[in-house]
Formats: C-alpha cells, sequence, structure tokens
C-alpha cells in the first residue's frame, strides 16, 4: 500500500459526450511533492477528468501512465467527492476509517493502530471520537473523518472533487494545509473553484476551456488572470491591489500578508528611485 | 437519450392537462389490450406519429429510447410468436408493435407535459378520493416530487458507488443475504442523503410559504378549448372500441 508513483501522464486524453468534446487531446503530467489543481468553468470537464483518472470513465482515447508504464487505477486511486461524508455509512469513526483497510484484509489490530494514527494525521483526537457516531461530529471534523476514511490505505494517487466547498475560511485552511502535507507522499489532484485558498509556489494549475488544457505555475496562472478578465474571477481586492504592479517581474501569492508585503517591498523601491 | 419534457408550442403541447393524460392512458390501455392485426398496429402508430411531427413534437429522443427496451422486446417476441404450430412471425410482430406503441405513447405524453401539467392531471385522478379524506393534492405533489428528483438521486448513487468502490467496497456480493449485505455501502448513504434532501426541500418549500391546509391559486390557469373537444373524442372512440363486445351481447 506503499505510494510509489511519482508521476501521473496524460497523453492525448480525448473523451467525447455524444458529438460533443468535453477532453481534446489533453496532454500533461501530475507530479508528486506538489498540489495539482483543475480549474475551469463548470462543464469544462474538470469532474469527468478526474473520473477517467480512476477508471470509472472508460468511453476515452489516449493513455494514461504511471512513471512510464500504464496506469491501473484499480485499488491505486482515492476518488473524493464534493461533500464526502455523504459516504458514511458505519456507525462508529472506528469502523469508518478502518472500513478500507479491512476491505484489503489486514488484520484488526493492524486496523485499529493504522486508523488511530492517521486519524491523528487528520487532526482528529481517536480517543474522544472513535466510538462516537460519524453524523454527531462538527462539519469540518466530519469533512476530516470523510477524507482520512478514503485515503487511509495510502492510494499513491488521491483525487479530490472541490474538497473545500462548504467549510468555513478556517476549516478551509486547515484542510488545505494538510492537502498540502498529503502531497509530499501521494500524487494529489484537486478539481476547484478556489485555486487561491490551495495554491502553493510549487503547485501546478491545469486549466481546462473548450475542451483543450492549458498548465500554468501559479504565477503564470495569476498574471495571465490578471491581464484576461474572462479567463479566471480573481479576488476583487486582490486584483485591486495589485493591478498597479502586474508589469513588475513577479506578482505575491492571492494572500492578504504576501500581498501587502509585495505593495510595501515596491513602495519603498519606488520611493527609494525618487 | 433522456425522455424529458421538451417546450413547445404545437397543438399537442397546447392541449389541457387533463386531456392529454386521458387521450395518453387511453392510448396505452388500446395498444395493451387491442386484438387488431400487425398491419392496422403500424398504421395506428404511423398516423400518431404523423400527428407528433406535424405538432412539432421532439420525437429523436422518444424513438432512440426504444433501443433500451430492445431486450424486452426481442423477449416478448419469442415468447408471443411461439404457438402450438410453430414460430409464427405475425404474433411476434403485433406483441412487438403493441409494446412499441405503448412506449412510444408514454415517451411522447412525458415530452409534452410540463410538471406543473402532470402535477395538475394528477391531482384531478385524485380529486374524487378527496371525498373521503384522501390528501389528493399533497399526494400528487409527491408524486411530482418523487419524479422530479429522480435523476438527482441516480447521480448521486453513481458519485456515491465509484467513491465507495475506490474505498474498497465489493458491491456484488454472492448469494441473497452477501448481496445485501454488500450493497450497505450504497445504500445507506444513498437513503441518508434522501431524508437529508427531503427534509431541506421540505423547510425551503416551509420558507416559501407552503402550508398544507391552505387554499392555494395556480401560477398557469389550464383552459379547455376547441382543441381539447376534439381530442377528448379519442377516448371516448377508445372505450367505445373496447366496450363493442360487451354492448352487442
Amino acid at each position: 500500500m506503499a505510494s510509489h508513483v511519482t508521476e501521473l501522464k496524460l497523453n492525448n486524453i480525448k473523451v467525447k459526450y455524444g458529438s460533443a468534446t468535453l477532453l481534446d487531446n489533453l496532454c500533461g503530467n501530475f507530479t508528486r511533492g506538489q498540489l495539482n489543481l483543475i480549474v475551469g468553468r463548470a462543464g469544462s470537464g474538470k469532474s469527468t477528468l478526474l473520473r477517467t483518472i480512476a477508471g470509472f470513465h472508460k468511453e476515452f482515447s489516449g493513455s494514461i501512465m504511471a512513471d512510464d508504464k500504464a496506469f491501473d487505477p484499480s485499488g491505486n486511486i482515492s476518488l473524493v467527492f464534493q461533500n464526502p461524508e455523504a459516504l458514511f455509512f458505519n456507525g462508529s469513526v472506528g469502523e469508518e476509517v478502518g472500513y478500507a483497510l479491512k476491505m484489503r484484509g489486514v488484520l484488526p489490530d493492524e486496523i485499529e493502530c493504522t486508523s488511530k494514527k492517521w486519524l491523528q494525521q487528520w487532526g482528529l483526537d481517536p480517543e474522544c471520537c472513535w466510538h462516537r457516531h460519524p453524523l454527531e461530529l462538527s462539519g469540518g471534523e466530519k469533512r476530516r473523518l470523510a477524507l482520512a476514511a478514503c485515503t487511509v490505505f495510502l492510494p499513491p494517487v488521491v483525487l479530490l472533487d472541490e474538497p473545500l466547498a462548504g467549510l468555513d475560511v478556517k476549516g478551509q485552511h486547515a484542510l488545505a494545509d494538510m492537502l498540502k502535507a498529503m502531497a509530499t507522499d501521494h500524487i494529489v489532484i484537486v478539481v476547484t473553484h478556489e485555486p487561491e485558498a490551495l495554491m502553493t509556489d510549487s503547485s501546478s494549475l491545469l486549466y481546462l476551456r473548450s475542451g483543450c488544457g492549458l498548465w500554468f505555475t501559479p504565477e503564470t496562472f495569476l498574471y495571465q488572470a490578471l491581464s484576461e478578465s474572462d479567463f479566471f474571477p480573481l479576488p476583487h481586492w486582490y486584483s485591486s491591489a495589485v493591478t498597479p504592479f502586474r508589469e513588475k517581474p513577479a506578482l505575491p501569492r492571492l494572500e492578504a500578508g504576501a500581498v501587502h508585503k509585495f505593495i510595501q517591498e515596491w513602495r519603498r523601491a519606488d520611493a527609494d528611485k525618487l | 437519450m433522456q425522455i424529458s419534457y421538451k417546450p413547445g408550442s404545437g397543438l399537442l403541447h397546447r392541449l389541457n392537462p387533463l386531456t392529454k393524460g386521458t387521450v395518453a392512458f387511453a392510448a396505452i390501455i388500446f395498444f395493451s389490450v387491442n386484438n387488431l392485426s400487425g398491419a392496422v398496429i403500424a398504421t395506428i402508430i404511423a398516423g400518431f406519429l404523423l400527428i407528433c411531427k406535424l405538432s412539432g413534437v421532439a420525437l429523436l429522443d422518444v424513438i432512440m429510447s426504444i433501443r433500451r427496451i430492445g431486450l424486452l422486446l426481442v423477449i416478448v417476441a419469442l415468447i408471443q410468436g411461439f404457438s402450438v404450430d410453430g414460430f409464427n412471425p405475425m404474433l411476434a410482430v403485433e406483441a412487438v408493435l403493441r409494446i412499441v406503441g405503448v412506449f412510444l405513447v408514454a415517451g411522447v405524453y412525458l415530452t409534452i407535459s410540463s410538471q406543473s401539467e402532470l402535477t395538475c392531471f394528477w391531482e384531478a385522478c385524485f380529486r374524487p378520493l378527496a371525498l373521503i379524506g384522501f390528501p389528493a393534492r399533497e399526494f400528487a405533489l409527491i408524486m411530482v416530487i418523487a419524479v422530479r428528483f429522480f435523476p438527482v438521486i441516480l447521480g448521486e448513487i453513481e458519485r456515491i458507488r465509484m467513491a465507495q468502490i475506490a474505498r474498497g467496497a465489493r458491491l456484488n456480493g454472492g448469494g441473497l443475504l452477501s448481496s445485501a449485505t454488500a450493497l450497505m455501502p450504497l445504500m445507506i448513504p444513498t437513503l441518508t442523503q434522501a431524508v437529508i434532501r427531503a427534509g431541506e426541500l421540505a423547510q425551503a418549500m416551509e420558507a416559501r410559504g407552503y402550508r398544507v391546509s391552505a387554499q392555494r391559486t395556480r401560477y398557469q390557469r389550464f383552459r379547455f378549448g376547441f382543441i381539447d373537444l376534439i381530442a377528448a373524442s379519442v377516448p371516448l372512440l377508445i372505450f367505445y372500441y373496447l366496450l363493442r363486445p360487451f354492448m352487442s351481447e
């Protein structure tokens, strides 16, 4: 169950629904050690791409390679949809998180030990919640339990569809930090409408539009979004603050502190010049 | 291809919901129990499709959906076609045409009837039962909501299925008991979500002022016009045709 795959390569992925082409010759890499974000408007094919990688959408042409071998998704992926807490069906948190291990034939003692460790990793205290019903937890705890339950078997590839939806800002930040930590050992691919909450310097962004995929680094993505209003709606505060400096060689992250520091530095530099 | 309401302004679309429902149900009964020859049934189906076409009904989805019952048609043809004298293809064709007729009528009815029209028809069907205290309007609403949410629930089941399989769930057990146990990861979340959704919908309806006992007006008022009068003759003719053998006795 250890995570060995370091790179997932898409080769000319083409997906059609009837006569409409949803993804057209999509190429590129998702790698371990960074958050791989997929953004785009509704209906651009984000979720379809996830399903294709997960092996649930079989009508496609092209190939998906894992470290230069054909990727077999069976047992190697975790697929987490929006509101994953809807998957709960066991009577206790312990059973819920240990289910994936039980189905893989892991011994009961080992299940308990691994599950408790994994719960801790996701910020849940196993001593407090082990025997509680999953639906008794708070919204943020439920989300973390659901993600823990979906990833406890350490799949090499973790696919998440809008994992931050419905969480408050604090919960979003906490979850984003956990996903970033997870990305060090797994290939984490996240479909999101809120890339700002997940974007780090080491992220990669796949922007889907009209069947085509454009790959960006966070910086090139922000430049593109600032220069093309139709491309991606950046938060108004960010656009207003950064637009006067968009000719500068680097843009700050989508974070108030980073933007403040960036503006201060450039103002100081401009003042020094004068 | 999914059969669903397609707005239009043709003759059939403009019919009163009660007329549409009555004609559709009469036609379904007619196709189910008539003893006409295959050629006559085929002619009636062709005539029906021609009227639909002239009325601007989107027939493509309905016709393409016949593929879904392909297996059923084959089985029925085989069962009905065999008689003591061997296989009679005419009997097989007649049986298939009857089912196709029922399917086409039902498909066209759903294509030309909006949700409010369906509610109106169901309400009218249950209204006589209101005399004995049956909550006709509420029951009609329940049925329409159930139909409306069916695709949503199916989508939900598919999402849960994929996620549970990715977790390691094996959803197909061997025997009856093991099959039921294997389906738990799918059934419990689906039912939980359905109950949550029902609760949310109830709250949303109450928040918009829906009260069970309140007298309410209609957003759309359906009129009974001259064209409905002509269409109403169709079920009368059908019932006359079906009851004719009993009348002559």
